[in-house]
């Protein structure tokens, strides 16, 4: 069927692609794999696990008790990280959307490429000094507080809320929305939006029939990414929050560190995965139809 | 007419406006933290003088430059090694269809859309099994086993640095004519001679923004970093993270500031190199028939 020359040329393929193919298995495939294992395992004294099978994680990870005092049941905290993340996912949206036309809109290539790279430098720039930089901010000896004193207002306290780990969500997702959603509205055909009008539309249904459906796929990615990425913030909650406002990735490191109950964060792993994944199968499928 | 016009500037100057408190917020506190690391005072609540000397006593802060050097050894070796692997994996993948492609795709896919604590507690179950397991075999004890440190680090930022970096080879590789490596064949080079005198420099823009977002992911990541790291293989971020759950002191503030203007300098670096790239890619189509 296939020439020998074929034959070659994809086992040559092949062999260029199984470093990385196999590196990307050994480090992610077979890690994660080992996590859903470990959730039905049972905890061994001193961290790691015994070879015991039983479902004790997911049933203490359903009990919405008040046991685990520093995180108010696994079951609040869950719920938490989702509808706080779902909220940050709209606000990013709502003040993405104007920036993404706004950058589509721009006539020359300089003012488009100058602004692109104002969203790119701190999708750039690492996580933790983005976030630093907030909490120095609005420390209680910060500059914002400084100012407060200089115009002879009291000071506030902004850290360790839950307001301000909402803040520091969107802050951090802002870059994240902004990029996929130029994408979308640049190719947007705007002479789809002037027939509309045309047509008698307002600029409330130009808005709602026409525009977001253009934009619709670029709109769920950037969504999906922002709430994938919101909900398992680890630094936001920590640094900002100062352990006053937990999220559910500050359990999971509890669990592999100082409460050493490796089954107990392998279930709690397991399950923001689950929800990550529907979250991106919804998204998908909502994608599929628009295409469709 | 004139209506139109004026609601076409009244909604321009909205979008600029939103656009510019989005932007405002995502620069604010970087900018801050910035102009804060000059200043001579102790608290960030008021501005003294402009000093240098939170940048002076760097060099003196064994810890810190420790930490430093850690983070670059292990950049320098992962940004090679995964550049190679990632334009390998591109060469590999792009190279036609094969068996099995889509669950390739959906591997490679795993470290861009994994949740940063969820990949750093796997690798740690992993890897401290793995580890056991290594030491049993080579029979060493509590004195000399193995453990996490410098080695376990490197291994999981070549893991994520290669999947990254594909991306961006995989891209340019897209966009490069398949008829070129074709004719090279064809004229009786080698396979080796076309990939270095025909695909390699078409595509060096591509492995050159790769190599960049590695050395920057590898430079700024935390999370996963903080599950595989051991006692004396603290990279920068680990150091800064321990500081600032201390106290805080200015000399962070000049730290970050390194690290933010390191991230900005390789930025630009990669868009430079982009932009050469298109502007030959430019040339070459303008001027087709070219010596001989």
């Amino acid at each position: 069927m296939s020439s020998p020359l074929e034959r070659r040329e994809k086992r040559l393929l092949l062999a260029l692609r199984s470093p990385g193919v196999l590196l990307v298995v050994a480090l992610y495939v077979v890690p994660m794999s080992l996590v859903v294992a470990y959730s039905f395992l049972s905890p061994a004294p001193a961290g790691g696990v015994r070879w015991q099978w039983t479902l004790d994680s997911y049933r203490e990870l359903l009990r919405a008790d008040e046991r685990a005092s520093l995180y108010n049941g696994y079951v609040t905290l869950l719920w938490r990280s989702v509808w706080w993340s779902a909220c940050a996912t709209v606000v990013t949206l709502v003040l993405s959307l104007p920036l993404a036309v706004f950058i589509a809109g721009r006539r020359t290539t300089f003012a488009k490429n100058a602004l692109l790279v104002a969203v790119v430098v701190p999708f750039w720039t690492s996580m933790l000094v983005r976030i630093y930089a907030v909490r120095f901010l609005l420390a209680n000896n910060g500059p914002i507080n400084g100012w407060l004193d200089l115009v002879g207002l009291e000071r506030r306290v902004f850290l360790n809320s839950p307001g301000i780990v909402f803040v520091g969500l969107v802050y951090t997702a802002l870059p994240f929305m902004v990029l996929p959603l130029y994408a979308a509205v640049e190719r947007v055909d705007r002479n789809i939006l002037s027939a509309a009008r045309d047509l008698g539309a307002n600029a409330v249904q130009v808005f709602f029939t026409a525009f977001i459906p253009l934009v619709r796929v670029g709109l769920v990615a950037g969504c999906m990414l922002v709430f994938v990425l919101s909900v398992s913030q680890y630094l936001v909650p920590t640094l900002l929050g100062g352990g006053k406002a937990n999220m559910i990735a500050n359990v999971i490191e509890n669990q592999f560190g100082e409460a050493q109950n490796w089954p107990m964060g392998s279930a709690i792993a397991v399950t923001l995965v689950v929800l990550s994944l529907m979250g991106t199968l919804w998204s998908a499928k909502i994608n599929s139809e628009a295409r469709s | 007419m004139t209506t139109a016009r004026a609601r076409r500037v009244a909604s321009t100057w909205t979008l600029g406006s939103i656009s510019a408190v989005a932007l405002f917020m995502l620069y604010l506190p970087v900018a801050v933290l910035v102009v804060f690391s000059f200043n001579s005072a102790r608290t960030g609540a008021v501005w003294e003088s402009f000093t240098l000397d939170w940048y002076r006593s760097i060099p003196d802060d064994r810890q810190l430059m420790r930490a430093i050097s850690n983070s670059l050894w292990i950049a320098l070796i992962a940004t090679p090694v995964s550049t190679v692997l990632a334009t390998m994996l591109a060469l590999g993948m792009e190279g036609g269809r094969f068996r099995g492609k889509r669950s390739t795709e959906q591997v490679l896919n795993l470290p861009i859309v994994a949740p940063e604590i969820i990949t750093g507690v796997s690798l740690l179950a992993a890897m401290s099994l793995a580890l056991r397991f290594l030491n049993d075999v080579l029979g060493r004890g509590n004195a000399d086993a193995i453990r996490f440190g410098r080695p376990t680090i490197l291994l999981a930022h070549i893991a994520f640095d290669t999947a990254f970096a594909t991306l961006i080879v995989r891209a340019s590789l897209r966009n490069l004519d398949p008829a070129l490596a074709e004719a090279s064949l064809d004229l009786g080079a080698t396979r080796w001679q076309t990939f270095w005198r025909v695909i390699l420099p078409a595509i060096r823009p591509g492995v050159l923004g790769g190599a960049l977002m590695a050395l920057t992911l590898s430079i700024d990541n935390f999370v996963i970093t903080f599950f595989v790291t051991g006692p004396g293989s603290t990279t920068l971020p680990i150091e800064i993270y321990a500081r600032l759950r201390r106290t805080i002191s200015p000399s962070i503030n000049a730290v970050a500031t390194l690290i933010f203007a390191t991230s900005i300098i390789v930025l630009f670096a990669a868009l430079f190199a982009q932009a050469l790239g298109s502007a030959r890619h430019k040339q070459s189509a303008e001027a087709p028939v070219q010596g001989g």
